[in-house]
């Protein structure tokens, strides 16, 4: 009974095996484990025949039988995992998108390429240790023209044609009447821009009525031209590239003495002369200057103790020149085809 | 201004080729905007700054070309003409306002032939762009190129009363210029009159009775400095601007003006014929002097940076023709030539200097300053973050003009504040500052509707302005501002066809509120509809107790005056009031739970004319304290409902913090508020 019992354990093992080694599909797994394991199973039926043999002779076969159990489970667990996965495989095959079809995104809008720019202008100053002032688009005459040294009859007004609104204000035609406003209401050091929109009688190509500008004033005790030189470089190297040539020459604004302009290498040709340069590869990009004295006075500064300096740049155009647009009223259009691109 | 080279010549020996004299001019602050040629001639066209009114001439130019190319200057000697007869015979001259005009020289010429001029002198002229006239005439442009002084000629015979005064007007007068043009003079602009009445404004331009014609016999010249500020005045009221006006305007030397009249009337002698009289008039009350200023090495260190010694200051300085003795003591005193009247302080040596030192030869540095904490304006940050917000909602930003058509205010007036009117506009369409940016990105939605673009989200954020009640400043707060038409994801491939509605521009709002930290607290609340907005669809927005603004869909009637046929949602906030508010808001974090939550779905049947709010507000105070969040997820129409109901999909959340909830109650809970609803509403179970 026992040795029957034994090879039968043994004859069950290799038939299960070479049964389980057939098997290729999760289902078959399961029918083999009713098979052997189940109640009705070949293994059950063994389990159920120990009670016949003899108290000595039980150990040995349920020792046997155990172990080919566990064994046929180990393999029937192994099979499910590895069958699993080919079944997952092969589902997961089946399953094909068009992935040439566009995502789900939520359409983002864009920021005006002029308040993306300000906001780069701004940027590069207030990390330079720049703070920010702005002041009102409606201003006397005192302070976008006299206290900055033009008076009434002054020549250099032709140079901003300036639109006058009821009760005897004006459109601001720059942002410097900030200078005056920042420096009757804060002694130096002084060290800020100013960011804002300006206007001027002008429209064509080049010229809106209304437009954008960023001008800075730094006064303090030690401030000379070199300074001015130096901020305005590495503003003009992080605007345009650390490798951009820039030069500064003589120019003529009435707050400032001596004045000057700061060209750029031309960012299109490079320098080589093309239609954007007018040949001269070089395009003027902003104004500055020592402030003048009369300035100074006007706002109580004592030039024996302060020195300082003032620059001020046309967004637009500096927007212009970044993304090589070469019309300045698509700024105010806001066509999207426009807006989009940046 | 135009500058032939073979003109220059003339006048100063110029030993580098024209691309190079054109660098180093600009350089130099004589701007060379653009270099023409015309066969072998070179023209170049120079940007002079107001402050150089010496730079208006060949003479001025040359000057320049010899400092900064070091060529040497030619001085060319004019011999004074002879004549015969006394002026006094024929014309007597006198300056009734000495401040107005600070030098006046006549001098006359009997039996001139009237004619063209000779090719050389039209040629030049025109290549400075002055057309040509007659002999006399351009003899008069040719000498004020060459010199800047602008000249005159009359026609003697016209000259009434044997007198020639200058002196500002007593009162308003029509006045005809040779431009044929009737002026209307006023009351304090200076006038050239003659025993009768005016011949000429002063500066600006001669009368038309007193031109200078083909049967012209005998001319009296005219060499005078009036002063600038007066010629500007009257040039600009009169919007007439003339090659005399701009150099009297920038200042005309007072010393050079008899040596003009002189070389004037030698090629009048030479191009026309002629007799001068053997003298002239020469009212010359003030003589100008060179002026004397001082200047430290010291004062150039603290304006440039750089230690320049004062020899070497002097030397630079004398290149530029403004001579000084040997420094004493490191300073210069220096002194200035007459005709460079934009040189008055010691700052403005310290421009030549540095011009001249060239500044590309000051060594940048960054400044040597004590560090400070930098500020940025009120409400900078809020901007940027409503901005970014809005963006990744998906809307475009615009940039709108300050300036509008007053007529598109209309539909947005009311009884909102009035615009600020721009007295000079370029056009009509420009007219008055917004109120409102709506009436702008209206405009947006039309423009790009006409360059079928149909689908649009946009916004914008910036100043509108407000015409004070009384006298004073304008006001001019912040607004933000959106428009949405069109289909709601153009691009969605799935949902290509959903349309925008309200409930998108409320949503934007929400979240530029968000942005703000203004979620809480924000109510949207119907009331007198604005005549811009649909009646049914639109609602106030308050935060706390303050209305900050409307969201609704554009009135139809609206839409269509900007062509717009489809449905139109907008929304306009005051920025600065929100941004305010925002500044109160403080974050602060909530402990996070350790135990689960429990979600119940009902749903309930309530009238239509029940606000969504009045839902919330009775879940809210039905007293549950469970109750951790409400949640709309459906709302349902028709079928099965009574009509004039809908049913409403609610999933309420119940939690504790300090333990897991049992069923009953969650249970209790539910039934609590159901109760509530019932009473307060009507509402019922949906089953």
């Amino acid at each position: 009974m026992k040795d029957r019992l034994l090879s039968d354990i043994e004859s069950l093992k290799r038939e299960a095996m070479s049964e389980l080694a057939q098997v290729a599909d999760s289902a078959t797994v399961e029918a083999c484990r009713v098979k052997y394991l189940g109640r009705q199973g070949l293994v059950t039926f063994i389990l159920k025949s120990l009670k016949d043999l003899t108290v000595e002779e039980r150990p040995e076969v349920g020792r046997e039988i155990n172990a080919a159990k566990e064994m046929l489970e180990a393999r029937l667990a192994q099979l499910r995992d590895s069958l699993k996965k080919v079944e997952l495989d092969r589902d997961v095959a089946a399953q094909k998108l068009d992935i040439t079809l566009p995502g789900h995104c939520l359409p983002r809008g864009r920021r005006h390429p002029l308040r993306q720019t300000m906001r780069d202008v701004l940027r590069i100053f207030t990390d330079m240790g720049f703070s920010i002032h702005t002041g009102p688009e409606i201003e006397t005459d005192y302070y976008n023209f006299e206290a900055l040294g033009v008076q009434a009859d002054h020549p250099a007004r032709d140079m901003q044609d300036t639109f006058y609104v009821e009760g005897g204000y004006l459109l601001r035609t720059h942002t410097s009447p900030v200078q005056i406003h920042v420096m009757e209401n804060q002694r130096p050091p002084i060290c800020t821009v100013f960011p804002g929109a300006v206007y001027r009688r002008d429209s064509d190509v080049s010229h809106s009525p209304m437009f954008h500008q960023v001008e800075g004033l730094m006064v303090d005790s030690n401030i000379t031209m070199r300074d001015l030189k130096g901020v305005l470089s590495t503003f003009c190297r992080r605007m345009f590239g650390s490798g951009v040539g820039v030069r500064f020459r003589p120019s003529y604004f009435p707050f400032t003495e001596p004045s000057a302009e700061v060209d750029i290498q031309c960012v299109i040709c490079g320098g080589s002369g093309c239609r954007v340069c007018k040949q001269t590869g070089w395009l003027e990009i902003l104004g500055c200057g020592m402030v003048d004295p009369v300035v100074f006075e006007a706002v109580k500064i004592d030039t024996k103790k302060w020195s300082g300096f003032a620059f001020g740049m046309g967004v637009e155009r500096i927007a212009m020149l970044k993304y090589a647009i070469n019309d300045i009223r698509l700024f105010f259009e806001n066509d999207m085809r426009f807006l989009e691109q940046f | 201004m135009r500058v032939p080279m073979e003109w220059l010549k003339e006048f100063v020996e110029i030993r580098v080729k024209p691309e190079k004299l054109a660098h180093l001019l600009t350089m130099g602050g004589i701007e060379v905007e653009a270099m023409e040629r015309l066969g072998r001639e070179t023209i170049f066209e120079l940007g002079i700054t107001p402050n150089r009114g010496d730079c208006l001439s060949m003479t001025g130019v040359a000057r320049e070309v010899a400092a900064i190319s070091r060529g040497r200057l030619k001085q060319r000697k004019y011999a004074v003409p002879r004549g015969a007869g006394k002026l006094l015979s024929l014309v007597k001259v006198s300056v009734k306002n000495r401040g107005r005009c600070l030098r006046y020289t006549a001098r006359a010429i009997e039996g001139v032939k009237i004619g063209p001029s000779p090719s050389w002198m039209a040629a030049r002229l025109a290549a400075c762009g002055i057309r040509s006239i007659n002999n006399v005439v351009d003899a008069t442009n040719y000498v004020m190129i060459e010199t800047g002084q602008p000249l005159h000629a009359f026609d003697l015979a016209k000259v009434r009363g044997g007198r020639i005064e200058v002196s500002p007007a007593e009162e308003g007068r029509a006045f005809t210029t040779l431009d044929g043009v009737a002026r209307l003079v006023e009351k304090g602009d200076l006038l050239i009159r003659d025993g009768v009445g005016p011949v000429a404004l002063a500066g600006i331009m001669g009368g038309g009775d007193s031109e200078v014609s083909h049967s012209t016999k005998s001319i009296l010249l005219e060499s005078a400095c009036f002063e600038g500020a007066g010629i500007r005045r009257t040039a600009r009221r009169l919007g007439l601007a003339s090659e005399s006006s701009r150099r009297f305007e920038r200042g005309v030397d007072p010393n050079g003006v008899l040596a003009a009249l002189h070389r004037v009337t030698e090629l009048i002698l030479e191009t026309a014929g002629g007799t001068p009289t053997a003298d002239w008039a020469d009212v010359y009350p003030a003589k100008a002097l060179p002026k004397r200023i001082a200047l430290s090495e010291g004062l150039v260190r603290r304006i440039l940076g750089e230690e320049i010694p004062a020899a070497s200051i002097a030397k630079l300085l004398a290149r530029v023709g403004l001579s000084s003795g040997r420094p004493v003591k490191g300073r210069v005193s220096v002194l200035v030539p007459t005709f460079r009247q934009d040189i008055t302080r010691p700052i403005d040596l310290i421009e030549e200097v540095a011009r001249i030192y060239g500044y590309d030869s000051l060594d940048g540095k960054m400044p040597e300053v004590r560090m400070s904490p930098i500020v940025r304006p009120r409400f900078m940050e809020q901007e940027d973050a409503v901005r970014e917000a809005l963006a990744g909602a998906g809307m475009t930003e615009a940039v709108l003009y300050g300036f509008v058509d007053e007529r598109t205010l209309a539909p947005f007036a009311g009884h909102g504040p009035l615009p600020v009117r721009i007295t000079n506009p370029l056009s009509q369409d420009q007219g008055v500052m917004c109120t409102t940016l709506l009436a702008g990105l209206l405009d947006v939605a039309r423009l790009n509707a006409s360059r079928q673009r149909a689908d649009l989200k946009i916004f914008a954020l910036q100043h509108v302005y407000h015409r004070p009640a009384g006298v004073g400043p304008s006001d001019e707060p912040r607004s933000l501002a959106g428009l949405l038409t069109g289909r709601r994801n153009p691009e969605a491939w799935e949902r290509s066809k959903e349309r925008l509605d309200f409930y998108d521009a409320k949503g934007v709002v929400e979240t530029g509120l968000e942005a703000l930290g203004l979620t809480q607290g924000t109510i949207y609340q119907r009331g007198e509809p604005p005549a811009f907005l649909h009646p049914g669809r639109f609602a106030y927005v308050l935060c706390g107790n303050s209305r900050v603004g409307v969201v609704g869909q554009l009135h139809p009637d609206v839409a269509s005056k900007w062509d717009l046929e489809q449905d139109v949602f907008v929304f306009e906030l005051h920025f600065d009031l929100m941004a305010e508010k925002s500044q109160a808001v403080a974050t602060r974090f909530r402990e996070l739970s350790r135990f689960p939550f429990v979600q119940r779905d009902i749903a309930i049947v309530v009238e239509e004319r029940i606000p969504l709010v009045e839902v919330e507000k009775a879940i809210q105070e039905s007293g549950v304290e469970l109750l951790d969040g409400v949640n709309i997820f459906d709302i349902y129409r028709g079928q099965g409902l009574k009509p004039g109901h809908r049913s409403i999909a609610i999933s309420l959340r119940f939690s504790r913090e300090d333990r897991t909830l049992t069923d009953d109650e969650v249970v209790a809970a539910q039934q609590r508020i159901m109760a509530e609803l019932s009473k307060r509403l009507k509402a019922e179970l949906r089953e």
